[in-house]
């Protein structure tokens, strides 16, 4: 196996002015990330594109000839950001001495982290440790997909409330109806005597993590309050248009929650979404959500996390009914999420 | 006849094969079995067989006990065992026309009783198989190919392996909430003369494997319909026993989830190189080993290019699980480094496999798919360098037009150093490689727009791909791996 190391290539003065060029428009695509939800790589892609080009320009220079100098001991440093050096030094950083003289003299140098050196690397992971055991056999006790679906998530739930420290210790939303979902979610939000909050770990098909969820954190009510503000909303917009006639707006959209990125990470933009939103309610006037619900298992754990949290601290500030589609304009309607 | 044949020959009777004769299976293939009391002039009779064996292409060894017919072009044969020696053999396939050679004598079965058994068995459920497959595949014409629409996991979905047009498999799945597993409703498969022994078996197991895997749930996988299951289909069980692993174990209609990660690492080609690795990966617990075989499968990465990740990098945790932020830019080139290499040499053992050698060739009509070689490889993991065998003989793949390169001869190899960005100690890499194994053609490989950084003197091959375009497929290969089932 091969080694990393670190090439610090001097940049000719000639080449310097455009390279910096290049790394000031990395540095703003970078900028430009930050701004972009979590998952959206689209301009961490441009960064990269354009730092290949940095990259190329430094591998140029050393093979003309240009003064090189390789240390394995920045393999160490953790930097974000470009690996184009100029300007002034940065702390807390292991530099060989001609690349700190390079800079002194107001050269600009690329760091290139290149994994091809011959010698032993160190593999990953732990000696010993194994793969992780292949799944329990598990039987639902009859009935149509529906009702085993619900079995076995609740099966599954039951197995990480008994266990919340193991590895099983996990709520699994993936492939789980949205109907299923909200309401086995619901049951076990309930606090019954004796019973402590559980905050339970999220962990998608993917391996992603959501925030955690707490479990046997409220005591409910199951009466739909009279007198409250009622606001209408689907859970997400233009998945069903013909909703809008229905209802008051969409709590999320669309185009910024389905994207292609880790479950996990939706989950987590949609809590915050939706506890940030929860928050902007007038708190002065207790608010019914009637929510018209379809899929999407991270954007539902995340909306009812937050109505959770929103509960705990806030315990008659609103009350939630779940919708659930069922086919054109047809929705069935859950059980209520309101506390006592 | 049978006692003369063995008699004869000094060898001794197959176990269990007078019993398996008599057997109600063996009479269901009345008309296939190779009778040793029929006349020679019936074409299922032992000396009929005998005569179609002298006559093929490669007449096997006189010890060979023809039972019945694989396909039109096959035989089940079982080499029986010289007096005094052991005598547990399997039964083998016998090509009559000319195949390769490592594709001769595949093992069929274990035993005697057991591939009759198991034949017999097959046969009698195929036809009913047949029609069942047709009214799913017409259904889901109907409902989801007509309508453009996408099927769910959960819906009953046929599918349909084939080989230069002949169809060697169908099958019908869905994912079962019952289980949180696998169904399979429908499993058929057959033998081709043109197809590898139980290659058919291997293909539609791991299609399962992954459709398994990627609809989640137990791994499980469960044989007939919901209340009327059907045992574990005997072909897939003939297959397991081939390849020493033991299916239905634990229920006879089931795979387990153990059975299944079993099949999945045996259904899935590596070299032993690459096996040993990934074993360690598992030992180490970077990687299921339902997710190795499925990035395999799935060709997210190929052998070759995982291989070459996890012989040269230690980064390859964070490679398979969609590599480091693009902002930890140190990091990522490490990584993308390697992807580089790995991918840049996938390219290159396509383009090995893909060589259109017929162009070459004087011997007429040309048949490009039946050309497709396989090249052999094995990672140099302490310098990063791959050495590839069965090149075709001649000019090196991908040789740069403005330097001299030395031709391949036909048993030699390849050796050949990828890199992205390509470094004045690789250059010297290159020639310290090519005087350590003077037999060998060695030559860096590097991306179409990095050959100028490369002197005249050191022996190059150039990629098709710029850099651009391979971290573009990179990107791609990563993001299906940040989203898809640990």
């Amino acid at each position: 196996m091969t080694i990393e190391r670190s090439a610090f290539v001097l940049i000719p003065d000639s080449l310097a002015p455009p390279l910096l060029q290049l790394e000031s428009r990395a540095i703003a695509a970078l900028h430009r990330a930050e701004k972009l939800p979590p998952g959206d790589r689209t301009e961490a892609i441009r960064f990269e594109s354009i730092h290949a080009v940095i990259d190329q320009v430094a591998t140029a220079a050393m093979a003309n000839g240009e003064p090189t100098v390789f240390s394995s001991s920045a393999v160490e440093n953790n930097l974000r950001g470009t690996s184009v050096l100029h300007g002034e030094l940065l702390d807390r950083r292991t530099m060989p001495e001609k690349v700190v003289d390079w800079m002194a003299a107001g050269k600009v140098v690329v760091e290139l982290r290149i994994p091809h050196n011959p010698g032993a690397t160190e593999v990953g992971g732990d000696p010993g440790h194994g793969p992780p055991p292949p799944a329990k056999r598990w039987i639902s006790s009859g009935g149509d997909s529906a009702a085993a679906a619900r079995e076995r998530f609740e099966f599954l739930l039951s197995e990480a409330l008994s266990n919340p420290q193991g590895g099983e210790g996990t709520i699994r939303p993936s492939d789980v109806s949205n109907k299923v979902l909200t309401e086995c979610l619901r049951r076990n939000v309930e606090a019954h005597d004796g019973e402590q909050r559980v905050d339970l770990r999220v962990t998608y098909r993917d391996g992603s993590e959501g925030p955690r969820f707490p479990l046997r954190a409220l005591r409910m009510n199951i009466a739909k309050p009279t007198g409250w503000r009622v606001l209408r909303f689907t859970l997400m917009s233009v998945r069903h248009v013909d909703m809008d006639l229905v209802v008051d707006g969409a709590w999320l959209r669309n185009s910024r929650v389905s994207r292609p990125r880790p479950a996990g990470l939706t989950d987590g933009i949609v809590f915050d979404t939706s506890l940030r939103q929860l928050q902007c309610l007038d708190a002065s006037v207790p608010t019914l959500i009637c929510m018209y619900q379809t899929g999407l298992e991270p954007a539902i754990v995340g909306f009812y996390r937050a109505v959770v949290r929103h509960l705990i601290e806030n315990p008659q500030a609103v009350a939630v009914v779940p919708y659930y589609y069922q086919g054109e304009k047809d929705f069935a309607e859950g059980t209520i999420w309101r506390t006592s | 006849m049978l006692s003369a044949f063995l008699n004869e020959r000094g060898l001794q009777m197959p176990q269990g094969l007078m019993e398996v004769y008599e057997s109600p299976e063996a009479r269901s293939l009345d008309a296939l079995i190779y009778w040793p009391n029929r006349p020679d002039s019936s074409v299922n009779s032992l000396g009929w067989a005998l005569r179609q064996l002298r006559e093929s292409a490669t007449p096997p060894p006189d010890n060979y006990l023809p039972l019945l017919p694989v396909d039109e072009m096959s035989i089940a044969c079982f080499p029986c065992s010289a007096l005094g020696a052991s005598n547990d053999n399997g039964v083998v396939r016998w090509h009559l026309g000319i195949v390769n050679e490592s594709f001769r004598e595949g093992l069929l079965d274990i035993g005697v009783g057991e591939y009759i058994r198991s034949v017999a068995e097959e046969l009698r459920a195929r036809n009913g198989g047949l029609k069942r497959i047709a009214t799913i595949a017409n259904r889901y014409n109907a409902d989801y190919v007509e309508k453009g629409s996408r099927p769910r996991g959960s819906a009953l979905r046929p599918v349909q392996l084939a080989c230069q047009n002949v169809i060697i498999g169908l099958a019908a799945l869905r994912h079962d909430a019952g289980f949180d597993g696998l169904r399979v409703p429908i499993y058929l498969t057959c033998e081709a003369p043109h197809v590898a022994t139980h290659e058919a078996n291997r293909a539609m197991a791991a299609l399962i494997l992954c459709d398994a895997f990627q609809n989640g749930g137990t791994m499980e996988i469960r044989f007939g319909e919901r209340g009327r299951e059907d045992a574990v289909p005997p072909a897939l069980r003939r297959f397991g026993r081939s390849v020493g692993k033991s299916l239905g174990m634990e229920g006879p209609c089931c795979i387990s989830p153990q059975e299944a990660r079993d099949l999945f690492l045996a259904v899935t080609p590596m070299p032993d190189e690459l096996r040993d690795r990934c074993d360690d990966l598992f030992d180490r617990g970077v990687i299921s080993p339902e997710r190795l075989c499925f990035t395999i499968m799935s060709s997210i990465w190929s052998a070759i290019e995982l291989d070459y990740i996890a012989s040269t990098s230690s980064r390859i945790e964070s490679i398979l699980r969609g590599g480091t932020q693009a902002d930890y830019r140190r990091h990522r080139l490490a990584e993308l480094e390697t992807c580089r290499a790995a991918l840049m040499l996938g390219m290159l053992q396509r383009h090995i496999d893909n060589s259109d050698t017929a162009a070459q060739s004087d011997r007429g009509v040309r048949v490009f798919e039946d050309s497709v070689a396989s090249a052999s490889w094995s990672i140099r993991g302490d310098v990063g360098a791959a050495a590839i065998a069965g090149a075709p003989e001649g000019l090196l793949p991908w040789a740069s037009q403005d330097r001299e390169a030395a031709p391949l001869s036909e048993d030699g190899y390849l050796i050949t150093v990828p890199r992205g960005l390509p470094t004045p100690s690789d250059h010297q890499l290159v020639l310290d490689v090519q005087s350590e194994h003077p037999e060998a053609v060695v030559a860096l490989l590097v991306p179409a727009d990095m050959v100028d950084t490369v002197p005249k003197e050191i022996p190059l091959m150039v990629c098709p791909d710029r850099i651009a375009a391979l971290d573009t497929d990179i990107e791609r290969r990563l993001d299906m791996l940040r989203v898809g089932r640990l």
